[in-house]
């Protein structure tokens, strides 16, 4: 195939040489015309002795002959002045003057060729638009599918399987992109968890501590479905899934004050639409229903959008709470179930395995997760002794609290730190070199005059 | 009052709420507020030339050369505006012919240095009915036309379904006042049209339409005022555009597994949470397409994704075929890069406003095709290829 357009980016043609007898022509006539001025101006410069006589080119006057003020005695009388500058001055003879309008006329004449070929093709062009259209459509699939592809190659993806039931069965499921983030950052690898939605576990409830994993489970369950509809692979073992027709997120939601609306009212609003929405062929998600409101009210929402979705609407459901009230639903429920994210105590608090396991997590580890984040020790030990005053059952009464006495002085910080340490050592767990460490670093407690 | 400021006002009376740049020579200059505006704006130097009813009149100016540069702020920016230019060779003791060029908003441009080359750009349309919503979707540059109804008027669905296009303006009608804030706090640039009206010319344009795609307009209220905002709005700033939609592709949101809005924010599935972009979303895990119409498709994946078993396990069959041979993928790499984007350069010789580069990368484009064929012809994206022949048979002869 010879195309006709130039392509040749120093050119500034359309179209391009050897397509065209008669435009190949009157390029070499401007060609050879270019060649004829040099040839002139040498001429000029021995028949005149001027050495510095230049022909210039100038978008008024046209081709003229410059010669400067010292030269003026020289000029020969069949010169015409065209141009009078600073100190020096145009001239042209009427050999110039042919040879200009040659080399402008095939200049022109060119022109109109290149023109009328190119407006031609572009009109043949413009009658291919649909099928060019469509073309354009399928390499952009195909560029889609191998990027697709390359994705699913380098990250271990697998293809899902589209069953005809509504069971959503995800073997080591993983995040894609906090998995990516971990992988580039060089961190540990991602904890991969599995989900196992079918009629007789259609409801997961799953509590466990903040940070603990139950977001991202959550995400990650709902991003799988997304890709596989979109019809990608997904980061997963194996994935039998459903074709799902709605998918609903409630997950903590920022305040959304530029439209005057309170975190409470968005999440009651985004829930609405999931109740009045949601069918059996939908997958929801929610984290953490009626946390905007106060203890009872929230979990008595919580507790009646849950019943609402198991009984009447029947979708797919995975409810992340804190409120372990609601685990107890499980046992007037046969096809809710209970799952929580492990997690391991260790010597200076909680160790976070980011794990999903069937049961119910054994109380929040607030107070550990706030250990963590290294709230001063003299605060985590009053909330410590505020909850042990607390009845085990949010149901009954929260205000007969005692106010805080005095404040710890910060030797006082110092020796709570140093005890609370020795009376989580769990001795039969503790290997000699763990025991050797642990030497070291209470020492380094108590001398340290640094806090933590 | 000066000819050119005559002929100023003349044109800047039919674009009241656009930012006018009118050619003067060497450069583009804007005069009262718009000088004003624009001036803030871009960072440039406010000045005064000339007077009107006694008081000096503001004006800025960019130069000629640089124009691109500040049109991309201005667009980016939220701005529209419209390019007026010389028509006629300055001539001593005449005022130069000048007019309308071109019109650029967000859902308008067609130039490659002003678009966003990973996103699809869409002006919307959205009429209000007692029951429901009517809303349109046009793409100028590859003419695509897309409409549905949502009922119930419920407002949390309207923004579920302008999430899954995330268009770059919204047209509303001047006597929807509460659609247009609606819209606003959903965070779209929206553009005051003057209310819908039967015209003839609407009338005529409806005719080349499908039959039943006709029948079913004509009978929606909501749907009807949409293509006639549309009408309307494309005849006005673009007509040559108005000229390539022949088709209205009329969908229902439960043809797509639908995700509300707090979804989409709430998976970052396209932008994500903390600055808007593209950085640790879905997106930018699965975008590894060569070209940015590649991209583009993708995205379109990401936010329409679909519930027809078979449409969807054909697009597995074509990605696992890909995933088992890395050759071939490597090979396809390298010869997408030589088609580049296509879908646009095609997008603008359909609107009249492509350069020779967009013929050139069309030619590379028809010649890269066969060797895409051969690449692909033992494994299953083999039956995409088909169409392609007929295409390589017909336009080769003609580049």
């Amino acid at each position: 195939m010879k195309s006709s357009l130039n392509d040749d980016v120093t050119k500034d043609w359309l179209i391009k040489s050897n397509y065209h007898d008669e435009l190949d022509r009157l390029r070499t006539l401007v060609d050879q015309g270019s060649q004829a001025l040099l040839t002139l101006e040498q001429q000029e410069q021995k028949t005149t002795g001027i050495n510095s006589l230049k022909i210039r080119f100038n978008s008024t006057h046209g081709y003229a002959f410059e010669i400067t003020k010292s030269n003026f005695h020289l000029i020969p009388p069949h010169y015409r002045r065209v141009q009078t500058l600073k100190d020096r001055e145009r001239f042209t003879t009427q050999e110039l003057k042919d040879l200009e309008y040659d080399i402008k006329r095939a200049q022109a004449d060119s022109g109109t060729i290149e023109k009328e070929l190119f407006d031609t093709l572009c009109q043949q062009v413009y009658t291919y638009i649909p099928l060019l259209k469509k073309t354009a459509t399928l390499l952009a699939e195909i560029d889609a599918y191998n990027g697709y592809a390359h994705a699913a190659h380098y990250f271990n993806y697998t293809k899902p399987s589209f069953t005809h039931t509504r069971d959503i069965i995800i073997e080591q499921g993983r995040h894609p992109v906090i998995e990516n983030r971990m992988r580039s950052e060089g961190n540990e690898c991602f904890i991969a968890n599995s989900l196992t939605l079918t009629d007789q576990e259609s409801l997961w409830i799953i509590t466990g501590p903040n940070m603990g994993g139950k977001s991202t489970f959550l995400r990650q369950n709902a991003l799988i479905n997304i890709m596989a509809q979109a019809g990608s692979f997904v980061p997963a073992k194996q994935a039998e899934l459903p074709l799902l027709d709605r998918i609903f997120t409630r997950i903590g939601a920022a305040d959304n004050v530029a439209r005057g609306k309170s975190t409470f009212w968005v999440e009651m609003e985004e829930t609405a639409l999931i109740c009045n929405q949601a069918t059996e062929k939908s997958l929801v998600i929610l984290d953490e229903v009626g946390r905007g409101t106060s203890t009872y009210d929230g979990l008595a929402i919580a507790q009646a959008v849950l019943e609402y979705i198991y009984t009447t609407i029947k979708a797919r459901c995975l409810f992340a709470t804190h409120y372990y009230e609601l685990t107890s639903l499980a046992q007037h429920h046969p096809s809710i179930a209970t799952y929580h994210t492990a997690n391991t105590k260790g010597i200076d608090g909680i160790v976070l395995l980011h794990q999903i396991k069937p049961g119910r997590a054994l109380g929040s580890f607030g107070i550990d997760v706030a250990r963590n984040a290294q709230i001063p020790l003299s605060v985590i030990n009053r909330a410590q002794e505020i909850l042990s005053t607390l009845p085990t059952h949010a149901t009954e009464q929260l205000n007969a609290l005692q106010s805080m006495q005095k404040k710890p002085s910060l030797h006082e910080e110092k020796y709570m730190r140093v005890t609370n340490s020795i009376k989580s050592i769990d001795c039969d767990n503790l290997s000699p070199r763990q025991a050797f460490d642990l030497i070291y670093e209470l020492k380094k407690m108590c001398s340290g005059t640094e806090h933590r | 009052m000066t000819p050119l400021m005559r002929q100023y006002d003349d044109i800047k009376k039919q674009f009241p709420d656009e930012l006018v740049l009118f050619q003067v020579g060497d450069f583009y200059e804007l005069f009262y507020d718009d000088a004003k505006r624009a001036a803030a704006f871009l960072g440039i130097t406010l000045t005064k030339r000339g007077f009107a009813q006694g008081q000096p009149i503001p004006l800025c100016g960019v130069p000629r050369h640089t124009v691109d540069h500040y049109l991309m702020k201005l667009v980016r920016g939220g701005f529209r505006v419209v390019l007026c230019d010389q028509l006629s060779q300055p001539e001593v003791g005449k005022v130069v012919e000048r007019g309308v060029t071109q019109v650029l908003s967000p859902g308008m441009l067609t130039d490659s240095k002003l678009l966003d080359e990973k996103s699809a750009a869409y002006i919307a349309i959205v009429t209000k009915g007692p029951q429901s919503w009517g809303l349109l979707f046009v793409e100028i540059l590859t003419s695509s036309c897309v409409a549905t109804i949502i009922t119930p008027a419920n407002e949390k669905l309207l923004e579920a379904e302008l999430s899954r296009f995330l268009p770059q303006e919204i047209v509303i009608s001047t006597d929807a006042p509460a659609l247009q804030r609606l819209i606003s706090s959903f965070g779209y640039v929206t553009i005051n049209a003057p209310a819908a009206e039967y015209q003839a010319e609407y009338v005529q344009w409806l005719s080349f339409l499908d039959a039943q795609q006709q029948t079913i307009i004509t009978r929606s209220e909501v749907l009807t005022q949409a293509t006639q905002i549309l009408h309307a709005y494309l005849s006005k700033n673009n007509a040559t555009a108005l000229t390539t939609v022949t088709a209205i592709e009329l969908y229902i949101p439960d043809d797509f597994l639908i995700l509300d809005s707090a979804t989409q924010r709430n998976l970052e599935i396209i932008k994500n949470n903390y600055d808007g972009s593209a950085a640790h979303t879905l997106f930018s895990v699965l975008d590894h397409a060569t070209t940015s119409m590649g991209s583009r498709t993708i995205k379109k994946w990401l936010l329409r994704p679909l519930i027809d078993r078979i449409a969807l396990e054909k697009r597995l069959s074509y990605v696992e075929a890909l995933v088992e041979d890395t050759a071939v993928r490597e090979k396809l790499i390298q010869h997408l890069q030589s088609v580049g984007d296509i879908e646009r350069s095609i997008g603008r010789i359909t609107l009249k406003r492509a350069l020779l580069a967009d013929y050139l990368q069309l030619a590379r484009c028809i010649q890269t095709i066969p060797l895409i064929i051969s690449t692909v012809q033992n494994c299953a994206l083999q039956q995409l290829c088909i169409f392609f022949h007929t295409t390589v048979r017909t336009v080769s002869f003609t580049l």
